[in-house]
């Protein structure tokens, strides 16, 4: 639902604006290292990172103002924690556990938060992209002011969701613009051989929107870029931003990307590093200093592991969320298939206060 | 009151709507100036302009998918897929996105949308302009599946469905879009979903059905009647939460029963209907539970009146359970 | 604090097992918590695995180059501070802490189940199919003991199946933790028969998937699951559940039948194919007794309006062809003698008894009923022989009873004693006949076959028996062999008394008589006893019949 924040972000002096994207990048950074020793020690299920594409992700959701909404395809996560998604929402979803406020139904990284206008996303590759324009077309009908920011990877261009809702937002002209991240890899298909066409970018052509390749390395330029973006938007003009970066990691903690990629390609993107980029830049501008970043990501990873801690100590999952949310009210049928899974569990034990049957 | 057929029903109901709710809107192919290719939303974009009631491009995904965008943020779309058969291109933002939107969010972001289609046999279509494929949807929590058979019930039951909080799957018969008639109220009403609704009181053989099969079996049980037994027709019209006390009720008042879809046999909704049954009331039965159904082969164009259950077959079935 | 036992995750979905590549820490050593332990290589990719907390390295319990199971642990871990959460084995959620919410557990759930003693895991091991299909094995001789080292290869036990007797070797090198069965136990393929704290990795043992509880392929007949074996009375045996299921009928009319206590054995189906209706039951209910086993159209239309009549009507076609629809009293003898002839292997013996001495006691007996109004016939003193002959011979009073592999000898006398009315072949059964007298059999006796014949026979009266006796001697026949009661041991048969010259041994030589003798055949099932069983039960009962006083001791 629309948010009652105003338009209007707080102004920022270049070195707070500065100082401010990297600490978001930085917390990318730390966020998704943690989340893998996690993943790696069995305290989470699974971790997917963001490693090398934080630029690409904080650099084009800066643009956003709290009002409008970011369509995740996959590894927008941390922009949602720029937004203002709390990191024991981040940290709860990685747990799947009572605290996560989808209720530990999704597998782990599929955030969501409603207050930052995060919506809820599948695994299925390019639907977002649809809802995306739909919701902007409601926007639009209902004369609300929100852009909508919709993201894939270079894998969803060929998606049927690519296709119909670049098409639907051509025609309908609403107030979207698409991110597409192109980190070279989806899962172990390369991008060479995810499309004919030269750029993704252009793509846009065949849907009549203006398509921008930028160096998703590059948060400043990314910044520029999705601004652009977001003006067109607010014409109703739909755009599609190309964001050419690396994805440095696996596609997740299941993936051993050493056995189809190529190290030397990984080595030289590694030079490329967004953050070590940014962080020379502002040193030399004297935005910041050596230590600074050293700092920073030091005091991430304390607020990160308290709230991982925190997170470990969550209540056992209520059983009655097995049949919850499945329509706004718990039809007839599932109270009954509850009440009798439920006195099973009682005599086994499995059942806490609360977990009792559906009056029918 | 008026005297409508049910598509006439269908249209007053998507005016209804929209004349009271300004968050409302129609959009599919053809729905626009032109009205549907069967003039369900017959003068909807003359009314309401084109942002409300529009022409989409040619894409079922696109069509659900940008439906489900725009239930989650504010408004109630009612979305046209010009046939049942067409649906399959948006099969998976009907199931992946739709029916899980809720589940997956925690209750967080929810999708109340409609998709109206024609859909059944009847008009010499084929393949792909007469299918039953309720079951395909009936197997996917989180979707409501409602099939109107009568003018009344078509208008009630589809601003029911608007209403709905939750992704309405609205499958009309088309072979009854205009050979159906009978009284539609002015003004909003709504008939509720998940409860049956009993077409002919009887005692001696319970007969389930939907949509087309309706009236069939009505013109069966009066036969039945001429013979001496008096069949107990219910229209389930909502599938999907079905009305499981009222089919088992319905069923226990005969011990005789009868299920008729036109949809193909094997994993078509009589099994399920004949498993809720075994499951719950088994020893009220006389008689074993008997489909009447469409062939399990693709939907034939030439032999379509001996492919779908016709008034013949139903008698014979309520014959052979009534002399068990 | 907490000891940690840290076991090896689940790195990628679904990885079973790891290679230890390189340790990074030694025991002794202080880690951090995410700091890295060791690295693991697995199919998906080679990783390093992080302390799940702050603490000291107490053991590393695996080596370098060693594959370990997902689930095992690999090494241990004393904790500074509280306890991490370990996710469970196979689950997709960190397990909350079994202590109270707020606080870090004392103990990590995941310690738990952390193999005992030092070394690898404990393997259970499994009877093997060791000839092809072979279901079970008797344990001869254990070759080890608990405690004992083994070696791979070496043998642990002498088994015995139907095929051989062979040594079963240790999968593995390691110690026998327990043994699990006993030498003279015969235990079904794919249960735990040793259990072995294996030295080393764990070896590869083909999943059996064990056969269901019975160890021989049994039928599977409940050992009472006969309908019943003369047609419209209830089954004649001990036990009552099993037996209805046999019988065709509507779920409707199973349950009116169950509710009024009525034996679906006892009711004629007038169905199709003779299923028993609901409309059945309730005419049944209605008569209150057993009735014809014809169905009666008229009934049946009062119970159900407008039902159509489905009587059995014999159709006279041409060609001089008659025929009955094969079903109710008929189908259902015909059913019972299918169950016990082609379940039971039937032998019969027979015996010839002089009767002129029971004949002659007899008829003073008959004549001490009458003054007591009692009818007197032979039978009552061949039950009271039949009795006594059980008595010694109670091979042939029993039952086998299939599912638990048991033969059931019963401790008292209850004799199904056949009789044929207008309703068809009927057992009532008169119970405890061991504790009776002649006369009190006869009286009793009397009174059953009346009420049988009339129709007024109790259900519990036709079941229970032990043993039955078929007399159709006063219809004809010398000699017959009939079929047992099912699931009775055996049956006795009694055939026409006829007058023969016979000898007679006197001290002044043989003589030439007439007398009077009878025959007994008597049916045995051979699963149950043997030919000498039934011999000898029989020679009893001539010693007995043929000199009646002796029924007096």
């Amino acid at each position: 639902m629309a948010s009652t924040r105003t338009s209007a972000q707080p102004k920022l002096t270049k070195a707070q604006e500065a100082q401010a994207l990297l600490r978001h990048m930085l917390t990318i950074r730390v966020l998704d290292e943690r989340m893998l020793k996690l993943q790696r020690a069995g305290r989470v299920g699974f971790a997917g990172s963001a490693t090398g594409l934080e630029a690409s992700i904080i650099g084009s959701a800066w643009a956003l103002r709290p009002q409008d909404w970011l369509w995740s395809g996959l590894r927008e996560g941390g922009a949602a924690v720029m937004r203002g998604m709390p990191l024991a929402d981040y940290i709860a979803q990685m747990y799947c556990n009572s605290n996560d406020s989808a209720k530990g139904r999704q597998m782990c990284n599929h955030f969501q938060h409603k207050g930052t206008n995060y919506p809820s996303w599948s695994s299925v590759i390019g639907t977002q992209i649809v809802h995306g324009v739909g919701a902007a077309y409601a926007a639009k009908l209902r004369g609300v002011d929100e852009v909508h920011a919709i993201y894939g990877g270079d894998g969803s261009t060929s998606s049927n969701g690519f296709h119909s809702g670049l098409n639907f937002a051509g025609v309908w002209k609403v107030p979207c613009y698409f991110v597409i991240i192109d980190n070279g890899w989806a899962i172990s298909v390369c991008s060479r051989n995810q499309t004919a066409a030269k750029s993704y970018a252009d793509k846009a052509a065949a849907y009549g929107l203006p398509g921008f390749e930028v160096d998703g390395n590059d948060v400043s330029a990314v910044v520029a870029a999705s601004r652009k973006c977001h003006a067109l938007a607010l014409k109703h003009q739909p755009s599609l931003l190309v964001l050419k970066s690396y994805r440095m990691m696996g596609h997740s903690s299941s993936d051993d990307p050493t056995k189809y990629r190529d190290e030397k390609e990984v080595a030289a993107w590694q030079k490329r590093d967004p953050i070590n980029a940014f962080e020379k830049k502002l040193v030399a501008a004297k935005l910041i200093d050596k230590k600074h970043r050293a700092k920073v990501e030091a005091e991430i990873a304390a607020m990160i592991d308290a709230e991982i801690h925190h997170q470990e100590a969550a209540p056992k999952m209520a059983l009655k969320t097995l049949v919850e949310d499945v329509y706004a009210e718990v039809p007839r049928h599932l109270r009954r298939q509850y009440n009798s899974f439920i006195a099973v569990a009682e005599r086994l034990g499995h059942a806490t206060p609360g977990d009792g049957a559906f009056p029918l | 009151m008026a005297t409508l057929t049910l598509i006439q029903a269908v249209n007053d109901a998507l005016k209804t709507a929209m004349r009271t709710d300004p968050n409302v809107l129609v959009f599919g192919e053809d729905v626009g100036p032109k009205g549907g290719v069967f003039l369900a939303t017959d003068g909807l974009t003359k009314e309401f302009g084109e942002k409300r009631c529009f022409d989409t491009p040619l894409s079922e995904d696109g069509i659900v998918g940008a439906a489900i965008g725009m239930a989650t943020n504010g408004l109630k779309p009612i979305a046209e897929i010009q046939f049942q058969d067409f649906i399959f291109p948006a099969f998976d933002q009907i199931v992946s996105e739709a029916a899980k939107l809720r589940y997956r969010s925690g209750g967080q972001y929810t999708c109340p949308l409609v998709i109206r289609t024609p859909y059944g046999g009847g008009i010499r279509g084929g393949l792909y302009h007469s299918q039953s494929g309720e079951a395909y949807f009936c197997h996917t929590p989180g979707l409501k599946v409602v099939i109107p058979s009568t003018p009344y019930d078509a208008k009630g039951l589809l601003l029911a469905s608007i209403d709905d909080p939750d992704p309405v799957l609205f499958l009309e018969p088309k072979a009854l879009y205009r050979s159906v008639k009978g009284e539609v109220p002015e003004g909003r009403y709504t008939v509720d979903l998940s409860t049956l609704r009993t077409a002919r009181e009887g005692t001696g053989v319970t007969v389930f059905c939907y949509g087309a099969m309706v009236p069939v079996c009505l013109r069966a049980a009066e036969q039945a009647a001429a013979k001496g037994i008096e069949c107990h027709v219910v229209d389930l019209r909502t599938l999907l939460p079905l009305d499981e006390e009222g089919v088992i009720d319905a069923a226990k008042r005969t011990g005789r029963v009868v299920v008729v879809h036109e949809a193909p046999r094997f994993c078509g909704f009589g099994g399920e209907i004949s498993a809720i049954l075994a499951e719950n009331c088994i020893e009220w039965m006389e008689a074993p539970i008997v489909r009447v159904t469409g062939f399990d082969t693709p939907f034939p164009n030439t032999l379509e009146h001996h492919y779908m259950p016709d008034d013949r077959r139903v008698l014979d079935a309520v014959e052979h359970v009534w002399n068990y | 604090m907490a000891k940690i036992d840290f076991k090896l995750p689940d790195i990628g979905e679904g990885i079973a097992e790891g290679e230890i590549v390189k340790w990074l820490v030694k025991a002794g050593d202080t880690v951090k918590e995410h700091q890295a332990v060791v690295e693991v290589m697995t199919d998906k990719a080679t990783v390093e695995v992080p302390s799940p907390a702050a603490g000291v390295i107490g053991e590393l319990r695996a080596t370098e180059g060693q594959t370990v199971p997902v689930g095992s642990v690999i090494f241990t871990l004393e904790t500074t501070g509280a306890a991490p959460v370990m996710m469970s084995h196979g689950g997709g959620h960190a397990a909350p802490a079994k202590a109270a919410p707020a606080a870090a557990p004392a103990h990590a759930p995941a310690a738990a189940a952390a193999p005992a003693a030092a070394g690898g895991k404990v393997l259970e091991f499994k009877l093997p199919d060791i000839g092809e299909g072979i279901a079970e094995g008797e344990i001869v001789k254990w070759l080890v003991k608990a405690g004992e080292s083994v070696k791979e290869h070496q043998a642990v036990v002498e088994v015995m199946t139907d095929k051989a007797t062979v040594e079963v070797p240790s999968p593995a090198n390691g110690v026998v933790a327990e043994l699990r069965a006993q030498a003279g136990q015969t235990v079904p393929v794919g249960s735990v028969i040793f259990t072995l704290q294996l030295a080393g990795a764990a070896p590869v043992m083909i999943a059996h998937h064990a056969p269901a509880a019975a160890a021989a392929p049994a039928k599977a007949a409940a050992p009472v699951a006969a309908p019943a074996p003369v047609a419209v009375a209830a089954a004649s045996t001990a036990h009552v559940s099993g037996l209805d299921s046999k019988i065709p009928a509507v779920p409707s009319a199973r349950r009116l039948a169950r509710e009024l206590g009525i034996e679906l054995g006892a009711v004629a189906g007038s169905g199709r194919h003779g299923v028993i209706r609901r409309a059945d039951i309730e005419a049944y209910a209605a008569a209150g007794a057993p009735k014809s086993a014809a169905p009666a159209p008229s009934s049946a239309a009062q119970a159900a309006p407008a039902r159509p009549a489905a009587a059995p009507v014999s159709v006279a076609a041409a060609g001089g062809q008659t025929r009955i629809p094969f079903r109710g009293v008929r189908k259902k003898i015909s059913e019972a003698m299918v169950r016990s002839k082609y379940t039971a292997p039937h032998f019969t013996v027979v015996e010839e008894l002089d009767v002129t001495d029971l004949i002659t006691l007899r008829e003073k007996a008959k004549a001490m009923g009458a003054e007591v109004g009692i009818k007197v016939t032979f039978m009552p003193f061949i039950m009271k022989a039949v009795a006594s002959g059980l008595a010694k011979y109670p091979q042939l009073n029993a039952q086998l009873d299939e599912a638990a592999q048991e033969i059931v000898r019963f401790g008292n006398v209850n004799l199904g004693i056949a009789m044929d009315t207008d309703q068809g072949l009927i057992v009532p059964i008169v119970k405890n006949v061991e504790s009776k007298s002649v006369l009190q059999l006869a009286a009793e006796l009397a009174d059953l076959a009346d009420r049988t014949r009339a129709g007024k026979v109790k259900p519990d009266e036709l079941k229970g028996s032990t043993f039955s006796i078929s007399n159709a001697g006063n219809i004809g026949g010398t000699l017959a062999t009939p079929i047992i009661n099912f699931p009775d041991a055996a049956i006795l048969g009694v055939h026409r008394i006829v007058k023969r010259p016979g000898v007679v041994e006197t001290p002044q030589g043989d003589k030439i008589e007439v007398r009077q003798y009878m025959n007994l055949s008597c049916s045995v099932d051979h699963r149950i006893a043997d030919g000498a069983d039934g011999a000898r039960f029989l020679v009893h009962l001539k010693k007995l019949l043929e000199t009646p006083g002796l029924l007096a001791l």
